[in-house]
């Protein structure tokens, strides 16, 4: 190979250098902001009784619309799970989107579903409602049954059907704590310019789930699971959290966010050509606001959980990351437009950039900057400083992100009881490090070029059911 | 060029190397707080432990009260304000007053807390005199009305609208211009919370033209949560001369509730406003007031453009009892079948 090449991939090999960098600085510096809102978070809910607060006083009606597509293990128990929610008012409408399995006489059979009329009051479009039933046992149990379009198309469905302000947009296979909505509706009655309020996603493989609400919280026996664990509380403590105490919250999570319906349906409903329908949605908020001149404010509530059983073999963990990255990338592609667009605010200043450049081609880099690193390395043409420092900065940083986010767990909601849960934490965030992170970099890199090609499907997700999550 | 790169990696390893100590101390952080944690949630339950069975039974046995004193030691009184404030929130009446009489002693602390400079502090010291201290308090909770902190101010609005308080009323509606971002819905649920001693103060709010607008809105929807009937004729003049559309919809909500068939003729004017919030409530009112005369108007209104008004219109012909029309509807094809067919499955009208 000649020189001018060589000079090339050193400057690249510098390039991945300064990008880990500038990656975990912006990561690390999230996660400071996450500190102080959630310690200011923490002694707030010390001093409010939310119950009082909300559910004693014009609390406002939720719409729970959760797409079910072939959930037939977790289904039933999911949706008794959201029965036993603690809210003064909600409707369950679960959109069954043409199951080829027996999601619908599942649900038929254990809630005594009939045949019952209600009226759309939204039109956005989507693929044809076979029939609309409604549990004889449960009034306010409702499932709809309709022709496949996709989980954006039974979001919009689901919508449709909607008549309370707000709707919470969930997975069918999440389970809710039973004081989740009261937690997730509060910047609703605080802030009547809010639209959109996301809660946090937490592992329930491992734990111990009895008639469908989580009694122990465990840490997973898989040890793909564990990493993901981790994986969780750095996005969502310290990321999610970091972001919202900038005000300027990009994404909130499909499994398990609220909206105000009536902007929603301006804003034109789920996008149904995407994977990545929720952050699209939020993004699109941004933009159908800004735009219109119409105040607004988007949440990350921490504390209100919605538990998701997470992959545990490597295949299917892959194929999630791979459609989580292609939906990234389409939803910021789609709307490109507001990158470092002052007239979106800090969403477009910063949130938006950060995605873009750090989450979006980050991966790119990374991957690209493992493979040129190992042949440099090979070539001998890394000396020890330079080799050292690339390693220092890939897992040392990642370290202490990691363990920060575990510290902020720790400060704020300690849901894992176990000193050896907390230790076991630790001892993740060093090994993850060295192999799962960069393997989820070749996952995230596979999603980017999938993206590209114009891949468009979902890819197969396994469920296991709660009782055998372990 | 290697002089700046060397120096680079110099400045490097120091930054690895302060992150390598940020990462161990937080580890030791949260190891720390755990273990703090651990301690404080175990004396906790030793006090708890010790205080359950006399508290419970001086709820039972008010003449025990006294007794309850004895085991609480000068230096745990505030972790017993809090023991008994968490089975206040749960209790009315005159469970909570013994829990106060119990607290009483031992809130005097809490006064002072009530300036503190933090937010958080003050909210909880506010809460609690709210909760166990009135009407010893009663100036704290009041002056909290005006904090800085719109949090603070509203945790003592909520702690003064009881019925037991009906009095703070006129202080509660004089501040809520403070609470403008926060949901109507819940300020008027707080407002109604008071009961009708409130009523009053709601009328005049309502009526008032030099009031904010949004405040008579929410003024007008507690009168409606509290039924209030001689709110009605308030309600119409509002409906026949603003143009406000929160505050026109919650004057016709209230009528709804409490309207009369005297105050027909400007709810029929507003059954033509372009606005279709606005025309579906002006139908529901009309399903009240409105006569016989009013059902081809209201019949007419199934087939709006609006999904919204639609449904209120088929809702309003069921409250004016005539199901008859519905039915047949029901029995037809189109979207208008289904509407008929869901109104008239409906247990409850919303």
């Amino acid at each position: 190979m000649s020189e001018v090449v060589w000079t090339v991939i050193m400057g690249f090999n510098y390039l991945v250098l300064v990008y880990f960098v500038v990656l975990n600085t912006v990561y690390l510096g999230t996660s400071l902001f996450a500190f102080g809102a959630l310690k200011r978070y923490a002694m707030r809910m010390k001093s409010l009784d939310l119950d009082d607060l909300v559910t004693a006083a014009g609390a406002p009606p939720i719409t729970l619309v959760a797409p079910a597509f072939n959930e037939e293990a977790t289904c039933v128990e999911s949706v008794r799970s959201l029965l036993t929610l603690d809210y003064p008012e909600f409707e369950i409408v679960v959109v069954n989107d043409g199951s080829s399995d027996a999601t619908l006489q599942r649900m038929v059979e254990a809630f005594n579903l009939e045949a019952a009329p209600r009226l759309p009051m939204a039109s956005l479009p989507t693929a044809p409602v076979r029939e609309v039933y409604r549990s004889r046992r449960h009034r306010n149990l409702w499932v709809v049954d309709k022709v496949n379009g996709g989980k954006a198309d039974a979001l919009n469905a689901g919508i449709n059907l909607c008549r309370t302000p707000l709707f919470c947009a969930m997975d069918a296979d999440s389970l809710l704590e039973p004081e989740a909505l009261t937690r997730i509706v509060r910047p609703f009655l605080e802030d009547s310019r809010t639209i959109a309020a996301g809660g946090i996603l937490r592992i329930v493989n491992g734990c111990e789930v009895k008639e469908g609400q989580v009694v122990r919280v465990r840490m997973p026996g898989n040890v793909w699971a564990r990493f993901q664990v981790l994986e969780y509380l750095r996005a969502f403590l310290s990321g999610r959290m970091g972001w919202h105490a900038l005000d300027a919250t990009l994404v909130i999570s499909g499994a398990f966010g609220i909206f105000r319906r009536s902007t929603v349906v301006d804003a034109g409903g789920y996008a149904t050509d995407t994977v990545g329908e929720d952050m699209e949605m939020v993004v699109r908020l941004h933009r159908h606001c800004a735009e219109r001149g119409i105040p607004y404010r988007i949440h990350f509530v921490p504390d209100p959980v919605a538990w998701t059983e997470c992959p545990e073999s490597l295949r299917t963990l892959g194929r999630q990351r791979d459609r989580w990255q292609r939906g990234l990338l389409q939803s910021l592609m789609r709307h490109r437009k507001m990158l470092f667009r002052r007239r979106y605010g800090r969403a477009g200043m910063l949130a938006f950039p950060y995605f873009f450049f750090l989450e979006m081609l980050g991966p790119v880099i990374e991957f690209i900057g493992y493979v040129v690193f190992v042949i440099s390395l090979a070539a001998g043409r890394l000396d020890g400083p330079i080799v050292v420092a690339f390693l220092m900065v890939a897992v040392v940083m990642g370290i202490a992100l990691s363990v920060s986010a575990v510290a902020l767990e720790e400060l704020s909601f300690r849901r894992y009881p176990r000193v050896q849960d907390l230790l076991q934490l630790f001892v993740l965030a060093v090994a993850e490090n060295l192999g799962y992170r960069q393997l989820s970099t070749w996952w995230r890199f596979r999603g980017v070029v999938s993206a590209l090609r114009g891949r468009t499907g979902w890819g197969r997700m396994d469920r296991k059911g709660f009782g055998a999550a372990k | 060029m290697f002089g700046f790169r060397d120096t680079a990696l110099v400045y490097l390893s120091y930054v690895v190397a302060g992150l390598l100590v940020t990462a161990v101390s937080f580890a030791l952080f949260a190891l720390n707080l755990r273990a703090r944690t651990a301690l404080r949630e175990k004396r906790w339950r030793r006090l708890s432990d010790r205080w359950r069975a006399p508290v419970l039974l001086a709820l039972t046995e008010p003449s025990t009260m006294d007794a309850v004193h004895d085991v609480i030691p000068p230096r745990d009184r505030l972790h017993f304000v809090r023991f008994v404030l968490e089975y206040a929130q749960r209790v009315r009446g005159n469970e909570r007053e013994i829990l106060g009489r119990l607290a009483k002693p031992y809130l005097a602390p809490l006064g002072e807390r009530v300036w503190s400079r933090h937010s958080e502090v003050r909210t909880r010291a506010v809460r609690t005199l709210g909760m166990l201290g009135l009407p010893d308090h009663t100036d704290e909770v009041v002056g909290a009305l005006d904090d800085p902190s719109p949090l603070v101010a509203m945790i003592a609005a909520k702690s003064l609208a009881r019925k037991e308080h009906a009095e703070h009323a006129a202080d509660i509606l004089l501040y809520l211009k403070r609470f403008e971002g926060w949901s109507r819905n819940f300020m008027a649920s707080m407002l109604a919370s008071i009961g009708p001693d409130a009523a009053p103060a709601l009328r005049a709010s309502l009526a008032s033209e030099t009031e904010v607008i949004w405040v008579r809105a929410v003024s007008a929807e507690a009168l409606r949560m509290l039924r209030d009937p001689y709110a009605a004729d308030t309600a119409a003049q509002v409906v026949e001369i603003e143009e406000d559309r929160e505050l026109l919809a919650s004057a016709l909500r209230l009528l709804s509730e409490v309207g009369r068939p005297t105050h027909v003729t400007v709810v029929r004017v507003r059954c033509a406003s372009p606005d279709f919030v606005i025309r579906s409530h002006a139908l529901t009112a009309l399903g009240i007031v409105g006569g016989e005369e009013d059902i081809p108007r209201i019949e007419e209104a199934l087939g709006d453009e609006s999904p919204w008004v639609a449904i209120h219109a088929a809702r309003a012909l069921k409250a004016a009892g005539r199901e008859d029309i519905l039915e047949e509807l029901a029995d037809a094809k189109g979207p208008r079948a289904l509407l008929a067919r869901q109104v008239l499955s409906e247990e409850v009208l919303r």
